[in-house]
């Protein structure tokens, strides 16, 4: 499973956003999309999960572009959002219901995974209600067991870490490396950089659209010319130059 | 100077806004339901005046009562007030009695051309039924703007005079006065009803001028404004979509048996039913206009009015249900799942049926046992199934189509 990024050029207007942006997931790898707010990174999601058309450039998983084929494309995405998009009318269950539905899912298999998730996540007890009102972490952890019972090839999650408590966050970050192992490949947005440094095995700097470096951590520290430099200072450091060079 | 500039502004966007939205409720599929509507009520109406004998009945002074005092509640207070005025405005402090009268003057008139137009109404009940003569008629009217006066002229003191907002001071003045005036009138005589209006009108007026004022209670005219807005988007929501007016979620759990249970291909099946239950929007919606139509169709014994209502009443609850088709618009797991297209407007057309024919029956049933038209009855179940087949067959695609 690869997830294939090329020379995408693209927005939400005839003026891009995003200019010739280039980069691959690959099986088994997880990797950290940075970048400052209105760097492009929701932009480059958006258009990963088919919200967006590119102006330019293409997008595969596992060389078919959502043209091509558009169910077998979405069927292989599980979609975590930075906001948590939920229907006010379903109870908990019923999310999960219609998640197994909409994916084809075998039933009694996916909900034994869902019984797991929503122990970890401390939710098993609230099944019958409206996770509507639930406050921002906990509709953040519901849209998670929907996103991971589905076992998709990608996942797409953006943020995942604004407003999870210590222990979700750490739980969140367990399952990601389990749905590693097993082969999944998963993109994530995030600008909690010192988690992104420990976790991530590969990293693209995103800066005013652009792909300012990729790499795992040592290529971006070879690039910079600091071995101790942590994620922030290559960043920062590689946004600032970009600036001083405008 | 510079209040009264904001209150203009305001009237402007707010007579904008209602503009804007009354080409949405004044559609052609409503001015057509409201003119037989009207046709048939204003029928009605000559109909029983002409039964009432030359002997006053009982009933009809008390009648006239209630209807008054109902005809009383229309028009309230506009002040446009809004929620961060309480931050904006809170300077301005001192200024705001400048404003707030513009508020009063521009609701008064709109109020009191309201009862003028409600009491038209009521003339010829007046005239046949209670045989008065016009001048009385005419009294009785100015009575009526005298108390719709003090009504809106308490709303505005209730700003300032938190004892005009107890329920002791409403009771007696919003309930007891009134009745007492218009009791006066009816079974007296109308120039006394008068008087006692225009006493209580000063025994109000003369009160709030003895009493302490206070500092503008901006929570509670703010809560209020937001009210009678909310009274507005809630009926206009009924038409079209309205931003401010996101309905009510109910669990209503006793329901959970009867709705489709999880099952592979049933996704917009298991989503719709419980969104058009459990969403005040849809269900209360649908129930509501089921009500009236029933209600409607009783009392129609003439075969092709009935027969018109009937289609008519179906094609409107059915084009009423079609925003439930774009309820998840907003929703980007709409565009993920890898469900195809053609399976939601499947489930959307299986739903919309089952609930048009259960109107169809019930307003078959009413039909029948209103008009009492042994073929024809037959015919018009036969029309109204058919209007239920047209309606979730083509129509319904071409009315999706043009929507997205």
């Amino acid at each position: 499973m690869t997830l294939k990024i090329n020379k995408l050029t693209g927005g939400y207007s005839r003026i891009p956003v995003l200019k010739d942006v280039s980069f691959k997931v690959e099986r088994g790898q997880l990797v950290g999309l940075i970048g400052l707010n209105g760097a492009g990174k929701s932009t480059t999601i958006n258009h990963v999960i088919g919200l967006l058309v590119p102006q330019k450039g293409k997008i595969t998983i596992n060389g078919i572009t959502l043209q091509d084929d558009p169910q077998s494309y979405k069927s292989k995405i599980a979609y975590i959002p930075e906001m948590p998009v939920l229907y006010q009318e379903l109870t908990l269950k019923e999310h999960l219901d219609l998640t197994i539905m909409a994916y084809g899912l075998d039933y009694s298999q996916a909900w034994q995974r869902a019984q797991n998730l929503l122990k970890t996540f401390r939710l098993d007890n609230k099944l019958n209600w409206f996770p509507a009102k639930f406050s921002k972490g906990m509709r953040q952890k519901v849209m998670i067991v929907c996103a991971f019972i589905t076992e998709a090839d990608l996942y797409v999650v953006d943020e995942p870490f604004l407003g999870l408590d210590p222990l979700a966050t750490k739980d969140l970050l367990d399952l990601i490396a389990a749905e590693k192992k097993r082969g999944a490949a998963i993109l994530m947005s995030t600008h909690v950089l010192a988690t992104a440094q420990e976790y991530c095995d590969y990293f693209v700097l995103l800066h005013q659209g652009k792909v300012r470096a990729q790499g795992d951590l040592e290529h971006l520290r070879n690039l910079y010319g600091d071995f101790d430099a942590s994620l922030t200072d290559l960043y920062l450091g590689m946004t600032q130059d970009v600036n001083e060079d405008d | 100077m510079k209040m009264i500039k904001i209150w203009e502004m305001r009237l402007k966007r707010y007579q904008k806004m209602l503009l804007h939205y009354s080409k949405f409720v004044l559609n052609d599929h409503f001015v057509i339901a409201l003119l037989f509507f009207v046709g048939g009520a204003g029928l009605t109406y000559s109909n029983f005046l002409r039964t009432l004998p030359h002997t006053l009945l009982w009933w009809e002074k008390p009648l006239v009562l209630v209807i008054l005092m109902l005809f009383l509640q229309a028009g309230s207070l506009t002040s446009l007030l809004q929620e961060p005025d309480t931050v904006f405005l809170l300077p301005q402090e001192y200024n705001l009695p400048t404003y707030l009268k513009k508020g009063a003057t521009h609701s008064i008139i709109i109020a009191e051309f309201l009862q003028v137009f409600l009491l038209l109404l009521l003339f010829p009940l007046l005239l046949r039924g209670l045989h008065w003569d016009r001048l009385e008629v005419t009294a009785l009217v100015i009575m009526q703007l005298f108390l719709k006066y003090s009504n809106v002229d308490l709303e505005v003191a209730a700003a300032y005079y938190p004892k005009f907002d107890s329920w002791l001071f409403k009771i007696w003045y919003c309930v007891g006065g009134p009745v007492l005036a218009i009791f006066l009138a009816l079974y007296a005589n109308v120039y006394f009803g008068l008087g006692a209006a225009v006493f209580f009108l000063i025994i109000q007026i003369v009160s709030e001028r003895r009493s302490v004022r206070y500092v503008f209670r901006w929570n509670k005219m703010i809560q209020r404004e937001k009210n009678r807005m909310m009274r507005w988007y809630r009926f206009i929501n009924l038409f079209t979509d309205v931003p401010q007016v996101s309905g009510k979620v109910r669990r209503l759990k006793y329901f959970d048996k009867f709705l489709p249970q999880p099952k592979q291909g049933n996704t917009f099946y298991f989503l719709y039913w419980r969104t058009f239950l459990r969403k005040s929007d849809f269900s209360s919606l649908y129930l509501r206009l089921t009500f009236l139509g029933t209600f409607i169709l009783l009392f129609i014994p003439n075969y092709w009015l009935s027969f018109t209502c009937l289609l008519l009443f179906q094609y409107l609850i059915g084009f009423q249900m079609i925003p439930l088709y774009f309820a998840f618009e907003g929703n980007v797991f709409m565009y993920l799942y890898p469900i195809e297209e053609a399976e939601r407007l499947f489930a959307f057309r299986k739903i919309l049926r089952k609930l048009l024919f259960l109107n169809c029956v019930i307003f078959n049933l009413c039909a029948v046992y209103a008009t009492e038209n042994g073929w024809g009855n037959l015919l018009l179940l036969a029309f109204s199934i058919l209007e239920v087949f047209v309606f979730t067959g083509n129509y319904l695609t071409k009315r999706l189509r043009e929507n997205t």
